[in-house]
C-alpha cells in the first residue's frame, strides 16, 4: 500500500487530466494549417466560376461561399473546441489580407465574424441535443456562413439593388453554409479521422 | 420515413421552390434578357431614339477612340484604393461618333446594367463629357491585353478621380455590362 503510494506521487496530474480546457499544440498546429489552406483557397482560386457560368443573377456566387468557413467547421470536428474555430479563421483572415485583399483589414474582421457565429451555431446546436447529427451540424454552418453575405451587400451600400437580389443572396448564402459548412465539413472530417488523422478530444 | 426527416424534406422543398421562383419574379421584374448576346452592348433610354447595338467586334474596330492598357484608379465603400488595368472604347466616343446624345448632357443622366440584374445608381451625363476620353470606357481586355473572362466580356469601368463627390467607382464597375440607359 506504501509503495503504490508513493508511485503515485511521482506523476503531477496535469491540467488535461483534471479536465481544463485548454489548448493543445496539436490543436494549435491543425488550427494553423487549415488556416493556411483556407486562406490560399479563398484568395486564389474563383470558385465562383462554377456558379457565373450558370445562374444568370448577381448573389448566385454565394452559392459557394461556404468554402470560405469549411475549415472552421473541419477543425472543429478534430478538436471540438469552439476557440480553435475562431482561431483557424482569424489565421485565414490574416492570409487573405497579406494576399491583398481588396477589403483591407475588414476582410479579417468578416472572418472572425464567420468563425464567432459559427462556434455560437455549434453551441446551439448541442443544447438542442443535434451536436453531432447532419442537422446540427448544417444549421451550424448556416449560421456560420450567413453573416458575410448581408455585411458585404450592407457596406457595399447596394441598396439599388432590387429587394429580391437581396433575399437569394442571403438565402443562398444559408444554403450554402447548410451544405459545404455542415455536411460536407462534416464529412471530410468523417473521412479525416477514419484515414487516422489524430483528434485531440 | 421518420417525422423529423419529414419536416426536414418539406423545409428543403420550401426552400427550393422560394428560390426558383425569386429567380424567376427577379428575372422578368428586372426585364434581364438571359438570352442577349454577351458579346453586345445596348445603349438604349428616353435620351435616345431607338436603340443601338455594338458588336464586340464593332468596339475592338477602329471606329471608335480605342484606350490601350489604361491604369484606373478604384475605390470601393470601405475606402481602399487600387489601381486596374483594362483596355476598352471610351464611352465619351461612341456616343460623339454614334450621335446619340441629342439634348445637353448636363441635363442627362445614365445607368449600366449588367446581364446578371445589378443596375448601377444614375450618373450625370456629364461625368462623361466633362472629362477625358480614357476616364469612363467599356472595357474588353485587361492589362495584358486578355479578353475579360470572369468579369466580362464587357464591363464598365470608371476612374475614381472622375466620380461625383461620395460617389465609388467600385460600384459603377460593372462586370457583364449589358445594357446603358441614358434618360
Amino acid at each position: 500500500m506504501e509503495a503504490k503510494n508513493n508511485i503515485q506521487e511521482e506523476y503531477k496530474e496535469t491540467g488535461f487530466s483534471r479536465g481544463i480546457k485548454k489548448l493543445t499544440n496539436l490543436d494549435l498546429l491543425y488550427s494553423a494549417i487549415l488556416g493556411i489552406m483556407g486562406g490560399i483557397i479563398s484568395s486564389l482560386i474563383p470558385f465562383s466560376l462554377l456558379i457565373k457560368v450558370w445562374y444568370p443573377l448577381t448573389g448566385g456566387t454565394q452559392l459557394l461561399s461556404g468554402h470560405h468557413v469549411i475549415w472552421a467547421s473541419i477543425i472543429y470536428g478534430l478538436t471540438k473546441r469552439k476557440p480553435t474555430i475562431v482561431f483557424t479563421m482569424l489565421a485565414k483572415g490574416l492570409l487573405e489580407f497579406m494576399f491583398g485583399d481588396l477589403w483591407g483589414l475588414v476582410i479579417i474582421f468578416v472572418n472572425f465574424m464567420e468563425g464567432a457565429l459559427l462556434a455560437l451555431g455549434f453551441a446551439l446546436m448541442e443544447k438542442l441535443g443535434e451536436g453531432e447529427t447532419k442537422l446540427g451540424w448544417g444549421i451550424a454552418g448556416g449560421f456560420g456562413n450567413f453573416f458575410q453575405a448581408p455585411f458585404f451587400w450592407i457596406i457595399n451600400q447596394r441598396w439599388y439593388l432590387h429587394w429580391s437580389l437581396w433575399v437569394l443572396s442571403f438565402m443562398f448564402a444559408f444554403i450554402s453554409g447548410i451544405f459545404i459548412v455542415g455536411l460536407l465539413g462534416r464529412t471530410v472530417k468523417n473521412y479525416l479521422i477514419k484515414a487516422g488523422v489524430p483528434t485531440t478530444f | 420515413m421518420e417525422t423529423r426527416n419529414f419536416y426536414i424534406l418539406i423545409a428543403s422543398v420550401a426552400v427550393a421552390f422560394t428560390c426558383f421562383w425569386l429567380t424567376l419574379y427577379a428575372i422578368i421584374t428586372l426585364d434581364i434578357d438571359i438570352f442577349q448576346d454577351p458579346d453586345t452592348v445596348i445603349i438604349k433610354g428616353q435620351a435616345i431614339d431607338g436603340e443601338l447595338s455594338i458588336s464586340l467586334s464593332e468596339l475592338k474596330s477602329d471606329k471608335y477612340e480605342k484606350i490601350e492598357s489604361h491604369t484606373f484608379d478604384i475605390k470601393n465603400s470601405v475606402g481602399r484604393e487600387y489601381e486596374r488595368i483594362y483596355s476598352g472604347v471610351s464611352l465619351r466616343s461612341i456616343f460623339e461618333v454614334e450621335d446619340l446624345i441629342s439634348g445637353n448632357p448636363s441635363l442627362l443622366y445614365f445607368k449600366f446594367r449588367g446581364r446578371d440584374g445589378y443596375i448601377t445608381e444614375a450618373l450625370p451625363l456629364s461625368t462623361v463629357f466633362n472629362n477625358l476620353y480614357n476616364e469612363t470606357i467599356i472595357a474588353f481586355a485587361d492589362g495584358n491585353g486578355h479578353p475579360l473572362f470572369e468579369e466580362g466580356p464587357l464591363r464598365s469601368v470608371i476612374d475614381q478621380s472622375v466620380m461625383p463627390i461620395g460617389e465609388v467607382a467600385s460600384q459603377y464597375s460593372v462586370q457583364k455590362l449589358a445594357i446603358i440607359e441614358v434618360f
